[in-house]
C-alpha cells in the first residue's frame, strides 16, 4: 500500500502542494535563464527596464513560492506518515491551500502588471520587497496569503501532533514530525516581521493612506525575516538529509538527537541575526552589527553537525552495501539513484556555499562583496541547489507514492542531478568572481560605458561564457525534471510496482538516548523570544526613537 | 506507521525496494566526472586568486575600479606600464580656474616608453589644450610629469587626453576625471 492509499486527502494535499511548487519552478526557472542570459548580453529580447520584473518574479517564483509550497507538500507527508494519522478538519486544510494559490496568483499577476500593459498593477520591487520600492497593493496582499496560508499549514501539523500526543502520552514525537513542528515554528516566529511590514508599513502606504515610511525600518523588518527564510527553505532540506538520505544509502541515520538539536538549534538562532543582511545600512550601530555577527557565527555550529552526521550516515549506508577502506565505501553508494544523488551533490554544494556565507557573515569582509553579484552567486548554492536539488531529488521517490504511479523516464531523472551539479558550478563561480571585481547585483545592465571592472584570473568574456553555459546547463536539467514529473503525474497507476516504499529506518542511536526536554517546543520556542528581543529590541528602539514613520520616505517610483 | 526502533533485520525486510537503477551503470562515472569538474574551477580560481596576491603592480586588485580616476587612480590600467595620477588641483586665478594634473609614470614593460597629458575636456564640452610628457623612459625606468590647463570660471574638468607610447607605437585614450 502506497502513501495514496494510506491518506488519500494528505495524499492529494501533498500533491497538490508539489504540483503549484513544479509550476513555479518551470515558470521562474525559464525567467532566470532569460535574466542571466540578459544580463551577460547574450540575449536581450526584453528592455533593460522589464528586466527587473522578469527579476522579481524569477525571485519571488524560486524563493518563495517553489520553497513554500514544496515544503508545505513534503511535511504534510512526513508529518502524515511519522505520525500514522491524517489532518483534522479538511475544510480548514483546503482553506490554507486555497488562500496560498490565490496569494501567489495575486502576487504574480502584479509583477506581470510591469510587462502586460492592460493590468494596472505593478510589482517590480526584487523579492527583497522593501520601501522605498512601492509596488501594488495587491502584490504584497498577495504575498501575505502565501505565508499567512502556510501558517495553516503549520496549525495543521501542531494539530495533528496535539492530538497523537493525547493518545500517545510520553511518546518521543516521531522525528519526521518534530522536524516540520520546529520549522514551522521558525516560520511562524520570523515571518511575525514581514506580516508587520507589509500589514502596519507596506499596504497603507501603497494605498495612500500613510504619505511616507522609514526605509530603515522596514528593511529591518524584512531581514528580521529574510535571513530566518533561509533556513525555512534549508530545514525541509534537513529533513530530507536527515531522514531519508541515509535509507537512500542503505543505511540508517547516526544519531536522533542530534537531528534534533540541529533543529532547535536552528529555531534558536535563525532570527536574531538577521542584521548582518544589513552591515552597508547607516542608523545601526556597528557594535550592534558585531553583536548579531558573532550570533550569525554560531549558526555554523548546526551546519558542522549536520555535515558530520549526514556524512556518517551515508558511510553507514555504503557500508551496509559492502562498502570498504577509507574512502572506498564511496563507489559504494547508488551514485546512479537521483534520489541518493541529487542529495548528496546537493550537500557538496551547500558545504562549499557555507565557506561563502562565512565571507558574507563577516562584518569587515563583507564589505568587499555587499551588494556585487557574489551574493546571488552564494544564495544559488544554497536555495539555488542545496535546497532546489534536494527537492527535484526526494521528488522522484516520494512522487510515486503520492500518486500511485511508477516514475517514468529513470534515465533522464538519473542524469538530472549531474547536469544541474555541474551547470550550477559554472555559473556559480562565476558570479562569485565577478562579485569579487565589485559588480552589483540587481542591475540590469552592469556595463556603464565609464566602468572599469578589474576582473581577476580571466576577462569577461570567460566568465560570461560560463554564466551562459550554466545557466542553459541548469534550464536543461530542469526540463529534464519537468519531463520526468510530468510524465510520472499523467502516467497510469497500477501498470508496475512502484519500486519505492516509505519505510523509513530508524536511527542507529533512537530519540531515547536524547534527553526528553529537546521534545518541549514551549521551552524552545520561549527562549528564542528572548533572544529575539535581546538582538532586536535596541536596533527597533533606536529606529523609531523619533516615530514611526520618521525619517520617511515617498513611495519610488513616484 | 508510528516510528518504532526496528532491529538491522526488520530494516532489511520492510526496508526494501526494488533495485531500477542499477543497471545505468554508465551514470555512475557521471559522480566522478561531476565532481572533478568544480575540482579544477575551484582549483584554477583558487591559483588565480593566490597568483593575483603575489603580482605586485601587476595585480588586477591594485587597478581601480570605478567610474572615473581620482587621485591615486590609474590612468591607463590596461597598459603594462603604471601611470598614476598623483595630483589633481584646481584653484581660482581671479579671470578663471587652473587645473594642475601630476602624473607618475613608470615603465614596467620590457620596451621603450613615454607617457603624454593631452588637452582637458570641461563638463561643458570646451577643449582646453596644453598637456606635457615625459622623456623616453627604459625598462625600469620612472619620471614625473605636470601640466597645467586654464579653465573658464565656471567649468570643471570632465576627461583630459592621455597618450602612451611603447616601443614607437602611441596608444591615445580619453581618460574621465573624478570630480576635483
Amino acid at each position: 500500500m502506497a502513501f495514496v492509499d494510506d491518506h488519500p486527502l494528505e495524499a492529494k494535499v501533498a500533491r497538490s502542494s508539489i504540483a503549484v511548487a513544479i509550476i513555479a519552478v518551470a515558470v521562474g526557472g525559464l525567467l532566470g535563464l532569460l535574466q542571466a542570459w540578459f544580463r551577460t548580453g547574450f540575449l536581450r529580447p526584453f528592455s533593460a527596464v522589464d528586466y527587473y520584473a522578469i527579476l522579481t518574479a524569477h525571485g519571488v517564483l524560486m524563493a518563495l513560492v517553489f520553497t513554500t509550497f514544496f515544503t508545505v507538500g513534503l511535511f504534510t507527508w512526513g508529518v502524515t506518515r511519522s505520525l500514522d494519522r491524517g489532518f483534522h478538519d479538511r475544510r480548514f486544510t483546503w482553506a490554507w491551500f486555497a488562500l496560498m494559490v490565490l496569494g501567489t496568483a495575486l502576487a504574480f499577476v502584479s509583477v506581470l502588471g510591469n510587462l502586460v500593459g492592460w493590468i494596472p498593477l505593478h510589482g517590480a520591487v526584487l523579492y527583497t520587497f522593501y520601501a522605498p520600492l512601492e509596488a501594488s497593493p495587491t502584490f504584497y496582499l498577495g504575498l501575505a496569503g502565501l505565508v499567512v496560508g502556510s501558517w495553516g499549514a503549520g496549525v495543521d501539523y501542531l494539530w495533528s501532533l496535539y492530538a497523537w500526543r493525547k493518545e500517545n502520552p510520553g511518546e518521543r514525537i516521531p522525528l519526521q514530525t518534530f522536524m516540520s513542528v520546529s520549522t514551522m515554528l521558525l516560520w511562524f516566529l520570523c515571518s511575525a516581521g514581514v506580516a508587520v511590514e507589509v500589514v502596519v508599513f507596506l499596504v497603507p502606504w501603497s494605498l495612500g493612506w500613510i504619505p511616507r515610511v522609514n526605509p530603515l525600518l522596514t528593511r529591518t523588518l524584512f531581514w528580521y525575516f529574510g535571513h530566518a527564510v533561509v533556513y525555512f527553505w534549508l530545514l525541509p532540506a534537513y529533513f530530507i538529509w536527515y531522514t531519508l538520505l541515509p535509507k537512500f544509502s542503505g543505511g540508517r541515520l547516526v544519531s536522533d538527537s542530534i537531528a534534533r538539536v540541529v533543529f532547535l538549534l536552528f529555531l534558536l538562532l535563525s532570527t536574531p541575526v538577521g542584521v548582518h543582511h544589513q552591515y552597508g545600512d547607516p542608523g545601526i550601530s556597528q557594535g550592534l552589527k558585531f553583536v548579531q555577527m558573532t550570533s550569525t557565527f554560531f549558526i555554523v555550529l548546526p551546519s558542522l553537525l549536520t555535515a558530520f552526521t549526514t556524512v556518517a550516515s551515508m558511510e553507514h549506508g555504503a557500508r551496509q552495501r559492502g562498502g570498504t577502506g577509507r574512502f572506498g565505501w564511496l563507489r559504494a553508494l547508488p551514485w546512479e539513484n537521483p534520489a541518493f544523488s541529487g542529495c548528496a551533490l546537493a550537500g557538496i554544494m551547500f558545504a562549499a556555499a557555507g565557506f561563502g556565507g562565512m565571507v558574507n557573515a563577516g562584518l569587515n569582509v563583507n564589505a568587499m562583496v555587499h551588494n556585487t553579484l557574489w551574493v546571488p552567486g552564494h544564495f544559488h548554492l544554497t536555495v539555488g541547489t542545496a535546497v532546489a536539488l534536494s527537492f527535484m531529488a526526494v521528488s522522484y521517490w516520494l512522487l510515486p507514492q503520492l500518486t500511485g504511479k511508477r516514475l517514468r523516464f529513470r534515465t533522464l531523472a538519473a542524469v538530472q542531478p549531474y547536469l544541474w551539479f555541474v551547470g550550477m558550478v559554472f555559473m556559480s563561480n562565476a558570479m562569485h568572481r565577478e562579485g569579487l571585481a565589485g559588480v552589483p547585483r540587481r542591475t540590469s545592465v552592469p556595463q556603464y560605458s565609464q566602468v572599469a571592472f578589474n576582473l581577476p584570473i580571466t576577462g569577461f568574456d570567460a566568465v560570461h561564457l560560463q554564466i551562459v553555459a550554466g545557466a542553459a546547463m541548469l534550464f536543461v536539467a530542469l526540463l529534464c525534471f519537468l519531463v520526468v514529473v510530468t510524465a510520472t503525474w499523467f502516467g497510469r497507476r497500477g501498470e508496475a510496482p512502484l519500486a519505492v516504499n516509505g519505510h523509513v529506518p530508524e536511527p542507529l542511536s533512537g530519540p531515547d538516548a536524547g534527553p526528553r526536554i529537546l521534545d518541549n517546543f514551549k521551552l524552545w520556542v520561549a527562549v528564542a523570544v528572548v533572544l529575539i528581543v535581546i538582538a532586536y529590541g535596541i536596533p527597533l528602539a533606536s529606529i523609531i526613537q523619533h516615530g514611526l514613520f520618521a525619517p520617511g520616505s515617498a513611495p519610488l517610483p513616484t | 506507521m508510528t516510528d518504532t526502533t526496528t532491529t538491522d533485520t526488520d530494516r532489511t525486510a520492510g526496508d526494501h525496494e526494488d533495485d531500477v537503477w542499477s543497471r545505468r551503470s554508465f551514470v555512475r562515472y557521471l559522480a566522478p566526472v561531476s565532481v572533478a569538474i568544480p575540482v579544477v574551477v575551484e582549483g584554477r580560481t583558487l591559483i588565480g586568486l593566490v597568483e593575483e596576491d603575489f603580482a605586485g603592480d601587476e595585480s588586477a586588485w591594485n587597478k581601480p575600479t570605478g567610474v572615473s580616476v581620482g587621485v591615486g587612480g590609474e590612468l591607463r590600467p590596461e597598459t603594462p606600464t603604471r601611470e598614476k595620477l598623483s595630483n589633481a588641483a584646481l584653484r581660482d586665478t581671479g579671470d578663471g580656474r587652473r587645473l594642475t594634473l601630476a602624473v607618475a609614470a613608470k615603465n614596467t614593460a620590457d620596451a621603450p616608453y613615454r607617457f603624454a597629458l593631452g588637452a582637458v575636456t570641461t563638463d561643458g564640452g570646451e577643449t582646453i589644450d596644453g598637456g606635457a610628457a615625459t622623456d623616453e623612459l627604459a625598462p625600469g625606468e620612472s619620471a614625473t610629469l605636470q601640466a597645467t590647463y586654464d579653465l573658464p570660471a565656471d567649468a570643471t574638468p570632465a576627461s583630459v587626453e592621455t597618450t602612451v607610447t611603447l616601443d614607437g607605437a602611441d596608444d591615445a585614450k580619453t581618460v574621465e576625471l573624478a570630480v576635483v
